[in-house]
């Protein structure tokens, strides 16, 4: 009666007392609860039991005789492991899958934690991290405080009015860069340089390999970086040597003060060719130099210690909320203060100068490592426990003969360790020999080295999986009682469910990773295939290498093409501002009673419709006749942003325009940048000066407007002797210039290159954890008809044929089926939905993911079943039924 | 004392566990001392100190027949070892002696 009363609360005292001690103590608490119910009655005295129970959940009696038992029975332990050890070599094929299944879960989560950690380690070898923040820059409307844009490049000036007037602020250093070309003994190579203020150098800590220590003295200094050093220099010592560096339209010598290491795997600031920032002038231009207008560079700052930086973005946020008050601007310019550390992983602001990483690859490879694991331990758990049945006799003996139930469950935890020491050994060869294919694959620097965080981390997982792995079948396995274990007959229901379960969870998972997987390639082959507006094949871009004047680059684009006409394998060549190298400029127009808008613009030719095959759906296309200064094209999407109907008489509605600009016609939207964006509004136009008076702001990678590139449409036929073609012809025109060119698909494809890298990763692992799942099920099957060879042999003589028994033996594994593919498939819906929605252009989710998924471990299942019931069925029936 | 050291709650469990003789188990321990010494105590406090003392070797333990009164679950017996009455013995002593180098009267002249 008591039992049913107090059923809870007894499971809950015999879960944490130890067993000798268990039964005294609940007799007591039951006994007082009986003398309290009749003093004081049945509440009181349940309320009296819950208290006393609870009480007993302390430390001297859940660990008592729990931690030294290890002292005391060590010679116990050795029998374990002697007798595991026999149990494993006896049972090498389930060994061997666990083995194998632990190994891979190991080496998979391993290679997860060398990744992850890596990752989070990130920027942190700077003795100062802790007081490095980057300047952000956020533009909020002041009434509604919402945020309308937030940018990491800031104003050059900006970096030295912090320094100037807020005492919180140590030192800061302006962090820009530009690509320009560096010559050394009349070889000429096109290099992105970076420009850094002297206290760049005590703010971060790149270390001085060879040279001066006392940097930046002067403005014609050049730091290398080892990389740097090795192109210019190769193995020579590169300090005192000097470089020729195109400033502008100038040539300038520095001398390379000192080589430095970079950290390149392990820091966001990435640089190999390094100048002091006043050169920065000479090439953006005094104004925008000058200017708090323009966004070009990224702003570095080191805050006193003990200040704390929510004071200092208080101070800035105020004084930037007063000056537009006092200019009436319907948005100010607030700055957010974002930690060195937390540049790495942040992916809410637009990428500047410095690198950035994307933290969903960590959560995706964190997610696809511990599921890989956890499907290895769930395999082993579900052989162990089925497995187990054979051994229900030896438990049966072993309990008879006086064993405690501890004690069984310490011989099974010696195996699981046993089998997970192994496996783990194998799991770290796994690592040590796939690190460079892994590298390969994900673009990282990953090395295999044991140091104390990897000892520990390993030394962990062992722990969790002994205790997971090996507790739950040997829980199952020594609830049995004696009679019932050794008598065959029975069988433990719960058990079998138990098993079906994890079976039905494998598979889910599986089916939810290869879904997932289906999914994503459709997508990436989705992106492959769009339409882009224009056509992208067998075009080719020409830098001109930041051509000093706009004048020099539209005689240099006048001779090239004039050139060109000779070359028949060049069909078509025209010359722009932006190309597929870098994202296009983007201006802004302050409007009169509307927020200032960004529309994206390019400066081209008249031949740059017929080159790129842009369509034109309304109006004309330049036709280069004199007097054309002020007109325009747009695209569709410009229509689109501000509602016309039509472009005919239309205006650009900017409030700064001194001018009228004439819009001649609209191109059909064609993709100028990543797919995962939409196509925005742009301007074409043959002359900046249509449109730039209008203009209040700008974010380019491309100043002032000139032509910046010539764009090729290679003529069908072989691509080599191409090439060879248009290089011949830039020599001739311009033969000291080196000739930096790119295929626009191959640009392209480098935008994806994150997510083609990705989808491979994802693939190999679900591909893993497929093999994971499929090996346990070989297991199970073969577990499953050994224990009935009997009842195949009677079948057998029976009359029942090969088809007959397969189909017997495989009705179990429909259920399982059918509930994995209902369990997986709204999961990995929901979840391919989520994913999908960073994609602009996107596919639709259909049927046909989840049916293949479902079909490959279908026939997986089925072929295995098969297999495997063929096997079984080879013996002959007098064989099996003659051994009792 | 030496080495041997009992606190001041071990002290009186072993007492009453001495006390009760064979019917010395938990229940019984914390109804004693609530009688005899006018203490309330927890029950898991005082089986944690039986089992304390267990391990020290001044008591030991064998379960008692069963019951029907607690839900047919046996007792836990405890009962006083020769080490556990010596070091009761040697406690006692060793108080004894300190107590008698107490100076039994006070005079205190300011209150007379």
């Amino acid at each position: 009666m008591e039992k049913d009363k107090h059923a809870l609360l007894l499971k809950f005292l015999r879960f944490i007392c130890p067993p000798e001690l268990h039964e005294g103590i609940e007799g007591d608490l039951i006994e007082g609860y009986e003398l309290d119910a009749h003093a004081y009655g049945e509440r009181i005295a349940r309320r009296r039991m819950w208290w006393g129970v609870i009480r007993f959940f302390r430390p001297e009696i859940i660990f008592r005789n729990k931690v030294r038992t290890i002292n005391i029975y060590s010679p116990m332990w050795r029998n374990y492991l002697k007798v595991g050890w026999r149990n494993i070599s006896k049972n090498r094929f389930y060994s061997a899958i666990n083995v194998f299944g632990l190994a891979l879960g190991i080496g998979f989560a391993y290679l997860t934690f060398l990744y992850v950690s890596s990752e989070l380690r990130f920027d942190h070898f700077h003795e100062k991290a802790d007081r490095l923040y980057r300047i952000v820059e956020k533009t909020v409307d002041i009434n509604t405080g919402e945020v309308k844009a937030s940018s990491v490049v800031t104003p050059v000036p900006l970096g030295t009015s912090l320094t100037e007037e807020y005492p919180e602020v140590e030192s800061t250093s302006r962090f820009g860069s530009f690509t320009s070309v560096v010559e050394r003994e009349n070889e000429s190579f096109s290099q992105s340089i970076v420009v850094v203020d002297r206290e760049f150098f005590q703010l971060f800590n790149f270390n001085v390999i060879s040279g001066s220590n006392n940097l930046f003295q002067s403005r014609n200094e050049v730091v290398l970086s080892t990389k740097g050093a090795n192109i210019y220099f190769g193995d020579r010592d590169a300090v005192g040597k000097t470089l020729d560096i195109k400033l502008k339209d100038s040539i300038v010598v520095f001398t390379v003060s000192a080589v430095i290491d970079n950290h390149s795997d392990e820091s966001s600031l990435t640089f190999d060719v390094v100048i002091p920032f006043e050169n920065f002038e000479t090439v953006i231009g005094q104004e925008v130099y000058n200017s708090m207008n323009y966004g070009v560079i990224e702003t570095f700052l080191l805050l006193k210690e003990d200040k704390s930086i929510i004071q200092l973005e208080a101070k800035l946020n105020e004084k930037a909320y007063k000056e537009s008050e006092e200019r009436g601007d319907a948005s100010a310019k607030l700055h957010t203060i974002q930690p060195l550390k937390d540049i790495h992983l942040n992916n809410s602001y637009a990428s500047g100068i410095t690198r950035t990483g994307n933290p969903i690859y960590v959560y995706v490879l964190s997610g696809a490592g511990l599921l890989i694991l956890f499907m290895a331990c769930v395999n082993f758990v579900s052989l162990t426990s089925g497995h187990s049945f054979n051994r229900v006799k030896e438990v049966g003996i072993r309990k008879t003969m006086g064993a405690f139930r501890n004690q069984i469950r310490n011989q099974l935890m010696a195996e699981t360790f046993i089998i997970g020491l192994i496996a783990t050994s194998f799991g770290l060869m796994l690592v040590y020999f796939s690190v460079p294919y892994f590298n390969q694959l994900i673009n990282a620097t990953l090395e295999f080295s044991m140091g104390l965080q990897s000892f520990l981390f390993i030394s962990l997982l062992l722990v969790l999986i002994v205790l997971v792995a090996g507790g739950i079948p040997s829980r199952l396995l020594t609830v049995l009682q004696p009679v019932q274990a050794l008598n065959k007959g029975i069988e433990d229901s719960g058990r079998k469910v138990a098993t079906k379960a994890l079976v039905i969870i494998q598979f889910t998972l599986s089916l939810i990773l290869l879904i997932g997987t289906f999914i994503m390639n459709a997508q990436m082959d989705f992106v492959y295939e769009k339409n882009l507006g224009f056509d992208k094949e067998r075009l080719f871009e020409i830098s001109l290498n930041n051509p000093p004047s706009s004048e020099i680059a539209e005689r240099l684009v006048k001779v090239f093409k004039s050139e060109a006409t000779s070359e028949s394998r060049i069909m078509a060549a025209t010359a722009s501002m932006n190309d597929y190298q870098e994202p296009w400029t983007k201006l802004d127009f302050e409007q009169v009673e509307a927020d200032p808008i960004g529309l994206y613009f390019n400066l081209v030719e008249t031949d740059y419709l017929e080159t790129m095959k842009l369509e034109l759906v309304a109006g004309r296309w330049f036709n280069g006749s004199t007097g054309s200064g002020n007109q325009i094209v747009v695209n569709e999407s410009l229509l689109k942003y501000f509602n016309w109907e039509d472009y005919v008489g239309k205006q650009i509605p900017g409030k700064n325009f001194s001018e009228p600009h004439e819009i001649i016609g609209v191109v059909k939207d064609f993709h100028f940048s990543s797919l995962h964006n939409q196509v925005e509004p742009l301007i074409l136009a043959l002359d900046e000066r249509a449109i730039i008076n209008g203009v209040t702001g700008l974010t380019t990678y491309r100043w002032p407007p000139m032509f910046n590139s010539i764009t090729i449409r290679i003529a069908p036929g072989e691509m080599q002797p191409a090439l060879k073609g248009i290089e011949e012809v830039w020599d001739n025109v311009n033969p000291d210039a080196p000739f930096t060119g790119h295929f626009v698909d191959d640009s392209l494809d480098a935008q994806y290159a994150n997510e083609q890298r990705w989808k491979k990763a994802i693939n190999y692992s679900s591909v893993f954890a497929f093999v994971i799942s499929i090996l346990g099920l070989v297991g199970l099957v073969r577990l499953l008809l050994q224990r009935k060879v009997k009842e195949i042999g009677i079948r057998k003589v029976l009359g029942s044929g090969f088809g007959h028994l397969v189909l017997h033996f495989s009705r179990g594994f429909v259920l399982v089926l059918v509930s994995a593919n209902l369990l997986a498939w709204p999961f990995a819906w929901w979840a391919g939905q989520k994913w999908l929605q960073v994609f602009t252009y996107r596919i639709e989710l259909s049927a046909m993911p989840f049916f293949i998924a479902s079909m490959i471990v279908c026939l997986g299942v089925f072929s295995v079943i098969i297999y495997l019931t063929w096997r079984a069925s080879l013996t002959r029936p007098v064989d099996i039924l003659k051994n009792e | 004392m030496g080495k041997a050291y009992l606190g001041e709650f071990e002290e009186l469990v072993l007492t009453i566990v001495g006390i009760l003789q064979e019917d010395a188990y938990g229940n019984a321990i914390v109804a004693e001392i609530k009688d005899k010494a006018d203490r309330k105590v927890n029950l898991s406090a005082v089986h944690v100190t039986l089992y304390r003392l267990e391990d020290k070797g001044y008591v030991k333990s064998n379960m008692g027949g069963a019951t029907n009164e607690r839900g047919g679950r046996r007792k836990r017996i405890f009962t006083i070892t020769n080490a556990g009455l010596a070091i009761l013995r040697s406690m006692k002593e060793s108080r004894t002696e300190l107590w008698k180098l107490i100076p039994q009267l006070k005079i205190s002249h300011g209150e007379g």
